[in-house]
């Protein structure tokens, strides 16, 4: 008998659906991928196991735990199941966990709600589910507040909460996506120990198809609101059955057209030389000194005309800072950025402006990056004023025209208000900003980041064609080592605010030298990599 | 991720209007703030009996209809009374959340923008006037240039000028770490121009709703003062005046203390209800929370 | 944690030292010799010279300002011009009217709205929330006074169980001492409570939309405990700053509710030193309740660092 059986689960809100006929089943001791890109209705697939629908939220059908119909529950019920039978881990671990109270006192609520145990069991039993999620007493005590914590801390936290009563399952929300790839993996692995010692089944929630196909045995697909199609992991790769299914896998290991890289005597556009950028923390003591942190410590990193330059490394690497130092947004404590062989923070203001309209850039978020009070087209004129010509209104709105063109976008699309328009539009709105003034460099920041991954191989494609047209040189920063690899000439990798590596990107990334870039690349999920693994696995 | 997002803070932006018409308390707001403006401005013009006419011979009359509210100890048609009062209570709450407003609204841009030692200036010199009550303010300024009206118009509207710049710094702030005021610095835009074309457009509903609130504590204030006789100075009618004069007579003429206690509560609901309306009907972000 | 601790009794040293600067700068400039005003008109040119200088009013302003905050150190705050008795005597004497009246304000609105407010919240858009915040609306728009007004209408005059003002002092005994403040400390606390609801609701509401309530309902706990044990002390947070700010309009409530009350404390004090120009009162008064404010606003940060490990770790 199946574990957890989900029945013609349908869910929708004030008669609009966001489930229709959902229908899986998970066998105990099982591990179910579901995958799907955003709306595709895998969270609330989860939550409705749990039902914790948000209010407004009707569900019809059935889920079946153990047999038992879970919708016939009373609410007292329910509450013995969550955390009891099944326990359930979500994406943001750095706002999981309640921030007044110890991580031990969390944990030990969890015990205490199932299990009758005494004072000095259950605190016994905290400490055990903490060494189990590998956050030891010497290391990471019960007595530790979230916020002492790492990510990476707080979700093993996360997960000590949620096995903490010995679950016949476990239900993972996209419990990596916030992380570093490194501290993915070790969760990922973590999910997997903590599963086969329990015995529990687990169910992942991932829009990362190269994640669930290294961790599930059978895979979902979903999208609107449907299981397109679901299958062992191996046969769905193989052979998908449906068109979505097939959409999907294509995206995910999507190259944009490979341009060839500038020679050698190709002109030098941007020059950082050992740039050095520190803040001031605040004072360890009352009377101690406060102490600098070095955000970029030494960093020299060439880009040539025309060419794509990625960096790479995990949050607080310092990549963002070296990007709004090239953008002369942020002056560097020590060291020159020097463009075309002019220092950027010793020009006039005129100076200034002309370069400015030289190095544009594209920013991660496509919803923060315009202010939601001004028309598509005043947002992509924006950077027009820049122009040594005064720029005549006929002239301004030809150019808005062409840039939206350029991008894929109706010249019409300017009269609308960004918020018309979906995450990947905007982000070529984005785009259509950044070159209206014809730039030489656009510096962009995690540009597909937030992106689905069929979206984010239409970005790219962007990118690329807007390179072989205009002979733009790109500064491509990304934590997405297979995204970088795909577009990029050379690489720097970033760690601590220093580049430990540079090269060509394929060198770099076929015989990396350094011991980080090597766990950067095995820690980053491979399609390939985990299919490969799986059929020597069968054999 | 991208899609799952609710669609945008702006999504019914041009329903503003139809928004406004269906929320209650905006138009119960309304309605009270039109009232009293109306009331004030009749005020001017006409009023059934003057307010400075004093009949000893009616003197203390319950509600009748020839004078709809009673007459005071003096003998004044107490509803004339309260017309003028309207005026008064609005004319120094407008004064008062003007000088909030003028000069508290610049400074919290100004401080956002430059952050620094203006902006430690500016937080600690806040603190320090939130440190004396408005009525303490006002004590001293009696002290110094007697009682007055003006004198109720200066202390409110000095303790508004730090309510409004934290309101607009913190806003301001929050704005200019978002990646569109990134987008207009790579754009070549000064900290000034980006202040005048992206901070204070956005953070300008929510100052219109703070002056909504301000302006019904302001009111609150002035009549606290004219009650202990440091605002409006007889013979000048103010609702917290009359309540002073009717508390002695309670006993014998306690529809004397209640009237203007209503014109009060009615003109603080009022635009407290217009505050909370505004703040749905301008930013749908925070309505369903609501 | 100490430097916390430290930092915030910087601030309120500093922001103390700049008002004590302020008000005696602002009622420096006033017009009229405190001297000349207590001899009366018919004083003698020596007599008032003889006097300015037993008062210290000869000495230049900077002098006299600092053995005037030096004074406070040793419970000196001078001799008070009207009715010649030390002023540290006078406001102790006024405190113990003044002070339990204002806790015991603090202290019925705290009770009153808190629990009020989480239960709006928890019954959020449902009869509870709707019925508490339509009295919670109209409560902020009471002014104190005139709610005293009406409570001494309805307790004192109509039904007498109380009595309409007046203190009977301490020595009477607790009984009539608290039945004499009791309609002002509700008069003073009612309005208060509606604004604190208010705060209360919204930040419960705020922190029920957080991940960490999520992760609370998925451990198996019930609606009302993850309430109770994850929402209260997170939306403490806010509602500490509110109280902090509150207590300032509470000092001013409380001199405005002993003018409705004919309570001899700390606001009938300072509007008679006013009235009669007695500075040094005026000067000492406001000084104190300033300082009261900016105490409170302290113990406040206190509270914070108390509430929010963050704070007493010492991260920004």
């Amino acid at each position: 008998m199946a574990l957890l059986e989900i029945d013609r689960l349908s869910v929708s809100i004030g008669g609009h659906p966001i489930l229709s006929d959902v229908s899986l089943s998970v066998a105990p001791g099982a591990t179910l991928g579901i995958v799907g890109e955003s709306g595709s209705g895998k969270s609330m697939t989860a939550l409705s196991v749990m039902r914790l629908l948000p209010p407004g939220m009707t569900a019809k059908g059935a889920i079946r735990l153990q047999g038992e119909d879970l919708f016939a529950k009373s609410e007292r019920e329910m509450c013995r199941i969550r955390g009891g039978s099944v326990g359930l881990v979500f994406q943001e671990p750095m706002t999981a966990l309640n921030p007044v109270r110890p991580i031990g006192d969390q944990i030990a609520e969890a015990v205490r709600l199932h299990l009758p145990l005494s004072r000095a069991d259950t605190e016994a039993r905290v400490l055990r589910l903490l060494d189990r999620v590998g956050l030891t007493r010497a290391k990471v005590g019960p007595e530790r507040y979230p916020h002492q914590l790492s990510g990476g801390q707080r979700q093993r936290v996360v997960i000590a909460i949620a096995i903490a009563a010995d679950p016949k399952l476990v239900i993972a929300d996209e419990a990596t996506t916030a992380l570093d790839v490194t501290v993915q993996a070790q969760i990922l692995t973590l999910l997997r120990e903590v599963a086969a010692a329990e015995g529990a089944a687990l169910v992942l929630i991932t829009h990362d198809l190269a994640v669930v196909a290294d961790m599930a045995e059978r895979i979902a697909v979903m999208r609107d609101g449907r299981v397109v199609e679901e299958a062992p992991t191996l046969e769905l790769f193989r052979h998908p059955r449906q068109p979505a299914t097939r959409e999907l896998i294509a995206a995910s290991d999507y190259t944009p057209e490979r341009l060839p890289s500038p020679t050698v005597d190709t002109p030098v556009l941007v020059a950082a030389d050992d740039v050095v950028r520190a803040h001031r923390l605040t004072r360890p003591g009352l009377f101690r000194p406060r102490p600098m942190a070095r955000v970029l410590d030494t960093v020299s990193v060439e880009i040539r005309a025309g060419e794509s330059i990625g960096i790479v490394g995990e949050s607080g690497a310092g990549k963002s800072t070296l990007a709004r130092a090239v953008l002369a947004l942020d002056r560097p404590n020590e060291g020159t950025i020097r463009f075309r062989g002019r220092d950027l923070f010793a020009l006039s203001a005129g100076d200034l402006r002309r370069t400015r309209a030289e190095i544009q850039a594209v920013f991660q978020d496509p919803y923060g990056s315009f202010d939601p009070r001004h028309t598509v087209a005043r947002i992509v004129a924006e950077p027009l004023h820049l122009l040594a010509e005064s720029c005549p209104s006929a002239e301004r709105k030809r150019r808005v025209e062409e840039a939206l063109e350029r991008v894929g976008l109706p010249a019409n699309a300017g009269l609308r208000y960004p918020h018309e328009f979906s995450g990947g539009q905007r982000q070529r709105i984005a785009i259509a900003r950044a070159i209206v003034t014809r730039p030489a460099l656009v510096v962009a920041d995690e540009p597909v980041s937030a992106l689905d991954v069929t979206l984010r191989g239409q970005i790219l494609d962007l990118f690329a064609e807007l390179r072989r047209d205009m002979g733009l040189a790109l500064l491509f920063i990304s934590h997405d080592l297979a995204v970088v690899r795909a577009t990029t000439d050379r690489v720097y990798v970033m760690k601590d605010g220093q580049i430990v590596e540079h090269g060509e990107t394929e060198t770099v990334f076929h015989s990396p030298r350094h011991s980080y870039t090597r766990a950067l690349i095995d820690a980053s999920p491979s399609l390939e990599r985990a299919l490969a693994k799986r059929a020597a696995a069968r054999e | 991720m991208s899609e799952a997002r609710p669609r945008s803070a702006h999504a019914g932006r041009r329903s503003v209007f139809a928004r406004a018409l269906a929320h209650p308390s905006f138009l119960i707001g309304v309605s009270i703030a039109a009232l009293l403006l109306a009331a004030a401005l009749l005020s001017l013009v006409w009023t059934p009996y003057s307010v400075a006419e004093v009949v000893v011979s009616d003197r203390l009359q319950p509600p009748t209809l020839a004078h709809w509210l009673g007459t005071d100890a003096f003998g004044r048609d107490v509803f004339s009374m309260i017309l003028v009062g309207t005026r008064n209570s609005l004319g120094v709450a407008v004064i008062a959340v003007a000088i909030g407003i003028g000069i508290g609204v610049p400074l919290g841009l100004a401080s956002a923008a430059e952050g620094g030692l203006l902006d430690d200036v500016l937080m600690r010199g806040s603190d320090l006037v939130f440190a004396f009550p408005a009525l303490v303010t006002a004590v001293m300024i009696t002290a110094i240039f007697g009682p007055g009206a003006v004198n109720a118009i200066i202390a409110i509207g000095i303790f508004n000028i730090p309510v409004f710049a934290r309101v607009t710094r913190g806003a301001a702030r929050g704005l200019w770490s978002r990646e569109f005021v990134l987008a207009a610095r790579v754009a070549g835009k000064t900290p000034a121009r980006i202040t005048v074309e992206h901070i204070l457009p956005n953070v300008a509903s929510l100052i219109v709703v703070q002056g909504t609130i301000q302006f019904a504590l302001a009111i609150l204030a002035e009549a606290g003062l004219s009650y202990v006789g440091l605002g409006t100075q007889p013979p000048a009618p103010s609702w917290g005046k009359m309540l002073n004069d009717a508390q002695t007579l309670t006993a014998i003429a306690p529809w004397l203390a209640l009237t203007p206690g209503l014109a009060i509560v009615f003109a603080v609901l009022g635009f407290n209800l217009l505050g909370d309306g505004l703040r749905d009907v301008l930013d749908p972000r925070l309505e369903r929370r609501r | 944690m100490l430097t916390f601790v430290a930092r915030k009794l910087g601030g309120l040293i500093a922001t103390l030292v700049v008002a004590s600067v302020v008000i005696f700068a602002v009622l420096e400039v006033l017009p009229g010799d405190p001297a000349s005003l207590m001899l009366g008109v018919n004083a003698q040119p020596d007599t008032i010279a003889a006097l300015r200088s037993e008062l210290g009013l000869d000495q230049p302003a900077a002098a006299r300002y600092l053995s005037w905050v030096g004074g406070f150190f040793v419970g000196d705050f001078g001799i008070s011009y009207t009715y010649r008795v030390p002023v540290a005597e006078l406001i102790a004497d006024r405190a113990m009217v003044s002070l339990p009246l204002a806790l015991m304000a603090l202290i019925l609105s705290t009770a009153i709205a808190l629990p009020l407010g989480t239960l709006a919240a928890a019954g959020h858009n449902r009869w509870p929330d709707v019925s508490i915040m339509s009295f919670a609306q109209l409560g902020v728009a009471v002014p104190n006074f005139w709610f005293g007004i009406l409570l001494v209408y309805l307790f004192a005059v109509t039904l007498r169980w109380l009595p309409a003002g007046g203190f009977a002092g301490w020595d009477a005994g607790l009984g009539p001492a608290f039945a004499s403040l009791a309609l002002p400390a509700i008069a003073l606390a009612l309005p208060q409570a509606a604004i604190l609801a208010r705060v209360m609701r919204s930040a419960l509401l705020d922190v029920l939309h957080e991940d960490y309530i999520r992760t609370a309902r998925a451990k198996g706990l019930t609606a009302g405990s993850t309430i109770w044990r994850h929402g209260v002390r997170n939306a403490l947070i806010p509602v500490l700053t509110i109280l902090g700010l509150q207590f300032a309009f509470l000092i001013a409530g409380t001199i405005i509710i002993e003018n409705v009350f004919y309570l001899p404390g700390l606001g009938r004090l300072i509007f008679q030193a006013v009235a009669q120009r007695d500075l040094i009162v005026v000067q000492s008064l406001v000084v104190l309740l300033v300082a009261s404010v900016v105490t409170v606003n302290f113990l406040v940060d206190l509270a914070y660092a108390w509430v929010d490990p963050r704070l007493r770790h010492g991260r920004r």
